[in-house]
């Protein structure tokens, strides 16, 4: 860090305003004055008076039931030609338009982002989860004489220096802030353990220390504080992690913890033997600092000397609390801001999937003279890899494909994709099923191999004037046959899935095919889907009421339907585990 | 605030700023008084040393309300910080402004 001679001339006003017009016009008044204190002229105070004024009144109007009680965070930033200001709203937030403009002349409403726009040089707005923050900035028409020169000539006295390095920080904390929403937005995680420790290496300095250990509280791991940064190196094995509830109160930092406040320890009470700390340092003064936000432990900011006669002045706590506090806050937005991150990025992957597995589907089925087809498709909460297809081929005949790719998420629909364009690529192997299946499985191994999947497929040729079916299957669900009045029939697939060996030799099955009678193809999602008490339906249930159906139905959509109204029945209001498809092939 | 009648014009004074915080203090009592012949309203912005959007919607309200009356709103002596911020939001030609 530089010397305080070469402190910016940066001055911060940093306030939290309660979320009412009248704290706002308050704050308002306070901010000008700091900003006339720091050599603005009275015009230009005028403007950042309005302009806070304006966006103070619309965190306030808009706040949120919950943000009501939140304070709304100010920090104005004066530099030597620019002065910025960030104000942390909690309301649903808003789309900044690039240029505000003015409402009807009779219009009571709409005139304060107009101007805030008009007095400012730039607007931003940053939209998050719980709050936003309004970054404005007005450039300074004369830039203003740089404060250090004063400062030079009272070098002499500590406390003064140690002032002058507290502005210095307070000049850093914009940039520090600024460092950690970039490296956020990046979604660096190891961004912030580097700045920590960098911007840590630089406290040990500002305040004569020797050694700090910094924890912050794990996600997900409640009563835990992990070793987030460290000036030690070796010997951190065994504390790596700090399990509060099972700790004694040997430990200086589970007491700051207990305490919620700074404990010291020194000559007079120094480390217990048995707190971790003093294996790494044996005679040490200093504090530990717990970091607490809404009365939720952060983390733990531990820093000493090592020695234990010359504990920290005043001035340089005070550094290490703002320095501590500033951490935590910055690390918990980043660790929430990651979180935040993943479930956005799960959901759209999940969106994507859905999308992909709907368009897979086809719009509408072919239907050959005499017979009716009907398909029906549910997805489930976590998208899978179910899929159907029904193409026409030579000769007046149908070929019905349905698969299961194994896994979830975008892999799975994309493998559906691939198996489908595969499929209707090579759709003159469709005379003979089984080499269909050979060539799918050959073609889709490597890439089924090396991730892992598997993919169960059934391919079920229609051949209405040689009143046939032939079958072909891949370790999928049984085709099941029924006539009404008859019992239903299963013709199973018994190949291995495809992408479990590299070369698989299909049998296809030629079974001749009455007028009467009715095919369903369909995934395990029907046959195991799950109705109260988590009991499986199961394949002779399914058959069962498939028989029922097909007694009382007479065509492939009724059919449908009625399978659908089961399904549904079953498993009663939650949305089914796996994706459930099928197809219906009907005489009619 | 302090409201007088000049005629049919209700004259308010003693007001130092117009702003979201205060608007609802300053509107109730001027509806409130704005009776019998009264029809105009005289805002005296000579001691107004601060408005903002909210306050100009509140100059926007009342010129409504005159209106309902069949009169009209007048911004008496605006003090330059009122007037520039009139002029930015174009509403300087929607009121008239009189200065003495």
């Amino acid at each position: 860090m530089n010397s305080p001679v070469a402190t910016p001339p940066t001055r911060c006003c940093t306030l939290a305003v309660a979320c009412d017009f009248h704290a706002i016009r308050e704050a308002a008044g306070q901010v000008r004055q700091f900003l006339t204190a720091a050599g603005l002229p009275a015009s230009e105070g005028d403007a950042w008076e309005l302009i806070l004024t304006e966006a103070g009144n619309n965190a306030v109007q808009h706040a949120t039931a919950s943000g009501r009680h939140l304070p709304i965070g100010l920090d104005v930033v004066c530099g030597s030609t620019v002065v910025e200001l960030r104000m942390t709203d909690h309301t649903a937030g808003f789309v900044l338009p690039a240029v505000a403009a003015l409402p009807a002349a009779d219009s009571e409403h709409g005139r304060g982002l107009y101007l805030i726009q008009t007095l400012a040089d730039s607007v931003d707005y940053l939209q998050g989860r719980a709050e936003n923050c309004l970054v404005v900035r007005k450039k300074i028409a004369a830039p203003l004489a740089s404060p250090t020169r004063d400062l030079a000539g009272q070098l002499a006295e500590s406390e003064q220096t140690l002032q002058a390095m507290t502005e210095e920080l307070a000049s850093c904390y914009e940039n520090l802030s600024a460092v950690f929403r970039f490296s956020a937005a990046l979604n660096q995680p190891q961004a912030a353990e580097e700045f920590a420790a960098k911007w840590l290496g630089e406290l040990l300095t500002i305040v004569e220390a020797d050694w700090y250990v910094l924890r912050v509280a794990e996600a997900g791991a409640v009563g835990e504080l992990r070793v987030f940064a460290s000036s030690f190196h070796d010997g951190l094995e065994r504390m790596t992690k700090l399990l509060l509830r099972t700790a004694g109160m040997t430990q200086v930092e589970v007491a700051a913890t207990l305490t919620k406040q700074d404990e010291w320890f020194d000559a007079q009470t120094p480390l217990e033997s048995a707190d971790l700390l003093a294996a790494l340092v044996r005679r040490s003064s200093g504090l530990a600092h717990p970091i607490f936000v809404n009365e939720t432990l952060l983390g733990m900011l531990t820093v000493g000397r090592l020695t234990d006669e010359t504990p920290f002045k005043a001035a340089q706590v005070n550094i290490i609390q703002t320095f501590a506090d500033f951490l935590g806050i910055q690390i918990a937005n980043d660790q929430f801001r990651s979180e935040y991150l993943r479930t956005q990025l799960l959901r759209r992957e999940l969106e994507i999937a859905s999308d992909l597995q709907r368009s897979l589907l086809p719009e509408t089925l072919p239907q050959l003279p005499g017979f009716g087809l009907a398909g029906q498709f549910q997805s489930a909460r976590q998208v899978g890899g179910d899929f159907y297809d029904a193409i026409p081929i030579a000769g007046g005949r149908l070929l019905l494909a349905i698969a299961d790719v194994m896994g979830k998420g975008v892999p799975a629909a994309l493998f559906a994709a691939i198996f489908r364009s595969h499929l209707r690529a090579r759709l003159y192997l469709a005379d003979r099923p089984g080499d269909f299946l050979s060539w799918l499985n050959r073609s889709l191994f490597p890439d089924l191999n090396r991730l892992s999947m598997f993919i169960t497929a059934q391919l079920v040729i229609i051949d209405p004037a040689a009143r046939q079916v032939r079958v072909a299957g891949a370790g999928h669900c049984p085709l099941l046959v029924t006539t009404p009045g008859g019992t239903p029939r299963e013709i199973p697939n018994t190949g291995l899935p495809l992408g479990i060996e590299a070369e698989v030799e299909y049998a296809a099955v030629t079974q001749p095919l009455k007028a009467t009678e009715r095919l369903l193809l369909f995934t395990d999602g029907l046959s195991d889907v799950r109705g109260a008490g988590n009991q499986i339906l199961g394949l002779d249930r399914l058959k069962q009421h498939l028989q029922r159906i097909t007694n009382q139905s007479h065509t492939a959509v009724e059919m449908a339907q009625a399978l659908t109204a089961v399904l549904k029945d079953f498993q009663g209001d939650q949305p089914p585990a796996d994706d459930q498809a099928f197809l219906v092939f009907a005489g009619e | 605030m302090k409201l007088s009648n000049q005629g049919n014009s209700l004259v308010v004074t003693g007001f130092t700023e117009l702003s979201a915080g205060n608007a609802g203090e300053i509107r109730e009592p001027i509806r409130t008084a704005l009776t019998g012949t009264l029809s105009n309203i005289d805002m005296d912005l000579s001691q107004v040393q601060f408005i903002d959007s909210g306050g100009l919607g509140l100059l926007v309200a009342l010129q409504k309300t005159a209106a309902e009356r069949q009169g009209r709103i007048r911004l008496l002596n605006p003090t330059p910080r009122v007037q520039q911020i009139l002029e930015l939001t174009r509403l300087h030609r929607v009121f008239e402004i009189v200065r003495s």
